[in-house]
């Protein structure tokens, strides 16, 4: 494995760009699902008992963290869009967004926020050029939004430790790749501590 | 998120026609990352990197001529910039540097497609701008126009272009079926860890032999 137990310092390792209040946005993928894991759809795979447990703790960990970026993304004048694919659950939201609206809510139809051109030709009419990733699943809704981001000229941060997939290791490896290519990894302490930073020039 | 929908073959049946997508098969990507690598020391890395890549053009050559054979489109995707400056390119190749006309190096725009999976007269040769073709290009317009449902994918590198079309291909809702032998990337991890996830989400995967009669099946009377 390329990866390890040091990911988190090698991370850290990496500056995060500049953050400019209007034209970063925050991307909360699925972020409905992350917060409603009492119900583990069959498709994610997770047959034995033990990694469903497992998943549910990494699952509650990044709802956790959510809370406290969407948080300081709302008072630092950051925009926070909710890209979900179904409707989800009331109670999920309540969990990953609190009290905290979001800007914008869209339902999307494919993997990628970016599978249909609404989404960008959103994020572009308001002048967004800079996007934090965050959400389920690491490999897969997650990366697929990256990987296009990236296509189409965004800068992103994926903020790790807000992101789940079904195993740790899929979650390593693929952000792994997402760095080597497409993205700025960074973990919450870091961009709460960029946020706080950026604060005062808000709007 | 939920798996890709189009993944059972009685499903699939009457979505279109199945084409072949060779993905990057340019003296950039074959000459060019092993070049770099062993510039910067890496002799196991450029070594299995060059043996791999000899596998897949030669399991490229047999699925281009069963393809040929069949009537199914073969469609070759191109890394290449607009601008002779490369600026029209998205940030990951701007970072390459300008593009050079005939180059080897990694990430040059206008590197040709090598003559062994290169495109014979009449077959669609579709530029893109970024790792995605479903980004940077015209590719979907042109598949829909072609009447194309089912992608069989090929090509450089795996957990790069491939995959970021293969994830934009399962999003526009074409059946996918990518080429396990077909691809390859610079390390072996990455190249299983990237089939692993397509296999998971986006894709099916097969073979060369699997692929070339599933192409016999749906060969064009």
């Amino acid at each position: 494995m390329m990866v390890g137990p040091d990911l988190a310092r090698i991370w850290r390792a990496q500056p995060l760009p500049p953050i400019l209040q209007p034209h970063t946005a925050l991307l909360v993928i699925d972020g409905d699902q992350l917060g409603a894991i009492d119900h583990i759809p069959p498709s994610y795979g997770l047959d034995v008992e033990e990694d469903r447990i497992a998943f549910a703790v990494r699952c509650d960990a990044a709802v956790d963290v959510l809370q406290k970026i969407v948080v300081a993304c709302r008072s630092a004048g950051i925009m926070i869009v909710d890209s979900r694919s179904s409707d989800g659950r009331q109670d999920a939201d309540i969990r990953v967004m609190g009290d905290v609206s979001p800007d914008l809510r869209l339902v999307r139809s494919g993997a990628s926020f970016f599978a249909s051109e609404l989404g960008d030709q959103i994020l572009r009419n308001v002048g967004i050029d800079t996007l934090f990733v965050a959400g389920l699943h690491s490999d897969g809704a997650v990366a697929s939004t990256v990987r296009d981001a990236a296509d189409r000229g965004y800068r992103t941060v994926v903020i790790a430790d807000a992101c789940v997939a079904t195993s740790e290791d899929l979650h390593d490896h693929s952000l792994s790749m997402l760095r080597l290519w497409y993205a700025h990894i960074s973990v919450s302490v870091d961009l709460l501590a960029a946020l706080a930073v950026a604060k005062p020039s808000a709007a | 998120m939920r798996p890709s929908s189009g993944r059972s073959s009685e499903r699939d049946a009457g979505l279109g026609e199945m084409a072949l997508l060779c993905i990057d098969m340019q003296e950039s990507q074959i000459f060019g990352l092993a070049d770099r690598a062993r510039r910067v020391g890496l002799e196991d890395v450029a070594d299995r990197y060059a043996h791999e890549v000899r596998k897949v053009i030669d399991n490229l050559a047999t699925l281009q001529a069963r393809c040929r054979q069949a009537g199914l489109p073969v469609i070759h995707l191109k890394t290449m910039s607009y601008t002779d400056d490369g600026r029209d390119g998205s940030p990951l190749f701007r970072l390459y540097g300008a593009p050079e006309e005939g180059s080897t190096q990694p990430g040059s725009y206008n590197s040709p497609i090598i003559a062994e999976v290169g495109p014979v007269e009449g077959e669609t040769v579709v530029g893109k701008i970024c790792s995605g073709a479903f980004n940077g290009s015209e590719l979907d317009l042109i598949l829909r126009r072609m009447g194309i449902g089912s992608l069989l994918v090929c090509g450089l590198v795996t957990a790069s272009c491939v995959e970021n079309t293969v994830r934009g291909a399962s999003d526009r809702g074409y059946n996918v079926l990518v080429v396990e032998d077909g691809c390859t990337d610079w390390t072996e991890a990455n190249h299983r860890h990237s089939i692993a996830v397509m296999g998971k989400w986006f894709a099916t995967i097969t073979t060369t032999s699997d692929a070339a009669a599933l192409i016999a099946e749906h060969s064009v009377p």
